[in-house]
């Protein structure tokens, strides 16, 4: 999947496309086919703006329209790193219209189009400042009235103040409680914001005596249909029931986190960690040598971009978007 | 112990420690120490069992010894490639390996691992020298640190061919930054095996502390990460293995820092004892000391049973 995005060639004087053609180039994609960008790349923004227009008053199937938006992602990011960026930018353009559509077609998708527009709009920033910023007015014209998102977000930002603030005063106790009442308030305005119930269900696991409370959350996190959502409560419940002294059930967590991100790191050195602490030496072995057998380009973890500040790790964020509209 | 795959284990020297190659015999439960006994930088070699008390538990033992330069060793060796390497850091580190790499004899193996936020195997057990340089050739500096978890990997990964004497060299120049496990984590590890772990680190690091955004999730509540500095960590990894810790000038040569981790390895002599009067489960603090002479004592500190 790497390869893709440098599978990018111009060729000149492409023919236009049809309509089904590009539905087949899309598809093509979805199914991790390097093919697809090097079949999309020779076609410019403006000859491809009404078959993403027609896509999305055809009513596509969202994870379709994903897939094409995260096409025109990675052609127009990989136009920006080398220089065009008036292609570049118009073809990340056509992929906020394609975000845009599959929030409109289902709230289920605002955590994913959040996410799309925080990292692109990073990436965009880079080459081109002033689009970069109206990528991040339009992510806000577009989600603000979501008031559970907006609960959600103004909670993400307590928390790194409240961080910034521990780090000054050591005085860890008292950094989540602004957090949490915020993700508290997302979930109550909104009971199917599973990112708000991850998050609550984390900041719970460092209360005393809040596991119950912990795993309440991230239960209801681990229901979410985005597959990061699901490793990362799954991951966060194995760690409680394995400080609990539950082994067994944080073994089944924690394989049910590899289960649902192939080769995500994280899930296999907790795993490890665990068949180890439990005198399952060679298991452990095992589980960690097959990991970091995994050629590095093909390792991806929720973790990662979990752990990092909204604007690091850009590329890993893209790629696990892309994963995720992936066969 | 043998259950606790300690690897201090399962293995017995019954030949008399002047005569190599020593042999081990495989199924006895016994444990093995390796230990340096150094005159102010000098490695003091000659030894013999005579010349050394080991307690076990606070009981002596009876204990048989070897140099370890009779002994087969097993080095794995476990490099930060994070963005904080690249470029001169990393040419640095490839040379470093290189010099330790051609310290072994054929009888020994090596094992390659890098790490960012990505652990990778860039060369497994038996891979020849030269598929090890092309391997570390290949790697490029980019990335967060993830240095728990890569000498957690390391530690688990330790070449288990009996009759081998683990040697762990872990470089980093930096905090952790995007590890799932705890510091805590390794440091238990480091005690339930045999490996001695060499680290090697920056002395004008200064960073001081990790700037992850997560790093204080907390997933381990009842023993909270408590950020703290790389050497810290990497003192106490090396104390509890028996090993050492350097901490080297970003700008230095590290060749001769990572030639003298085998060299003084090579040093070493493998106290082997069938612990006796000390049957408890858990923690058996060792104590080693050289009789009759001068002489520093370095060893592990202790093992699981």
């Amino acid at each position: 999947m790497v390869a893709l995005a440098f599978a990018v060639h111009a060729v000149a004087h492409a023919q236009p496309l049809a309509s089904s053609e590009y539905a087949a180039i899309v598809s093509a994609y979805r199914d991790a086919d390097p093919r697809a960008l090097t079949r999309i790349s020779p076609h410019p923004a403006s000859a491809l703006e009404p078959l993403v227009r027609s896509a999305v008053e055809e009513a596509w199937d969202v994870r379709d329209l994903r897939a094409a938006a995260m096409l025109h992602t990675e052609s127009g990011v990989s136009r920006l790193r080398t220089g065009r960026i008036d292609e570049g930018v118009a073809q990340v353009n056509l992929a906020a219209h394609l975000i845009d559509a599959t929030i409109d077609r289902s709230g289920r998708h605002v955590p994913y189009a959040a996410r799309w527009y925080a990292a692109v709009s990073e990436i965009v920033r880079v080459h081109s400042p002033a689009w970069g910023t109206a990528l991040d007015q339009r992510r806000g014209d577009r989600l603000a009235s979501r008031t559970g998102l907006e609960a959600l977000a103004r909670g993400r930002k307590l928390e790194v103040l409240a961080k910034t603030g521990a780090r000054r005063i050591s005085d860890a106790p008292t950094v989540h409680v602004n957090p949490v009442a915020a993700f508290e308030e997302a979930v109550h305005l909104d009971p199917d914001l599973h990112e708000a119930w991850l998050h609550l269900g984390r900041l719970r696991m460092n209360e005393p005596d809040a596991a119950g409370g912990a795993m309440h959350a991230l239960g209801r996190a681990a229901a979410s249909p985005e597959r990061r959502i699901r490793y990362l409560s799954a991951m966060f419940l194995g760690s409680i029931h394995e400080r609990e002294g539950r082994f067994s059930d944080a073994e089944h967590a924690y394989r049910r986190a590899a289960d649902t991100y192939p080769w995500a790191q994280s899930a296999r050195l907790a795993l490890a960690h665990l068949l180890s602490r439990t005198t399952r030496e060679a298991e452990a072995r095992e589980v960690i040598a097959q990991q970091i057998q995994q050629p590095p380009g093909e390792v991806s973890d929720p973790l990662w971009t979990y752990y990092a500040a909204p604007d690091e790790l850009l590329d890993a964020t893209l790629r696990e978007l892309r994963i995720e509209v992936m066969r | 112990v043998t259950r606790l795959a300690l690897a201090i284990a399962a293995c017995q020297i019954v030949q008399a420690p002047q005569e190599p190659p020593p042999r081990f015999r495989v199924g006895v439960e016994s444990v093995s120490v390796d230990v340096l006994v150094t005159d102010g930088n000098r490695a003091v070699a000659g030894l013999r069992a005579s010349d050394f008390e080991l307690r076990d538990s606070g009981v002596a033992q009876t204990i048989a010894a070897t140099e370890m330069n009779d002994v087969p060793l097993s080095l794995l060796v476990a490099l930060d490639t994070s963005s904080s390497v690249q470029g001169p850091m990393l040419r640095r580190l490839a040379e470093a390996t290189r010099a330790a790499v051609d310290l072994l004899k054929p009888v020994d193996r090596a094992a390659l691992v890098t790490f960012s936020h990505v652990l990778a195997l860039r060369a497994g057990w038996g891979a020849s020298p030269e598929a090890l340089h092309t391997a570390l050739a290949q790697a490029e500096g980019t990335g967060f640190t993830s240095l728990n978890d890569a000498a957690f990997a390391a530690l688990t990964l330790r070449d288990d061919r009996p009759g081998t004497r683990s040697l762990v060299l872990l470089f980093s120049d930096g905090e952790d930054s995007m590890s799932w496990l705890p510091e805590q984590a390794v440091v238990e590890k480091a005690r339930r095996t045999d490996a001695v772990v060499y680290t090697v680190g920056n002395v004008d690091h200064t960073s001081g502390r990790s700037t992850r955004y997560g790093a204080e999730v907390q997933l381990w509540p009842r023993d909270p990460r408590q950020l703290r500095e790389a050497s810290s960590f990497f003192r106490e990894l090396a104390e509890i293995t028996g090993g050492h810790t350097f901490r080297v000038p970003q700008e230095d040569d590290l060749r001769e820092t990572f030639a003298r981790i085998v060299t003084d390895f090579r040093s070493r002599y493998v106290l082997t004892y069938t612990p006796a009067g000390v049957d408890h489960a858990g923690w058996h603090p060792i104590e080693v000391k050289v009789k009759g002479r001068r002489g520093r004592v370095t060893a592990r500190r202790g093992y699981v049973k």
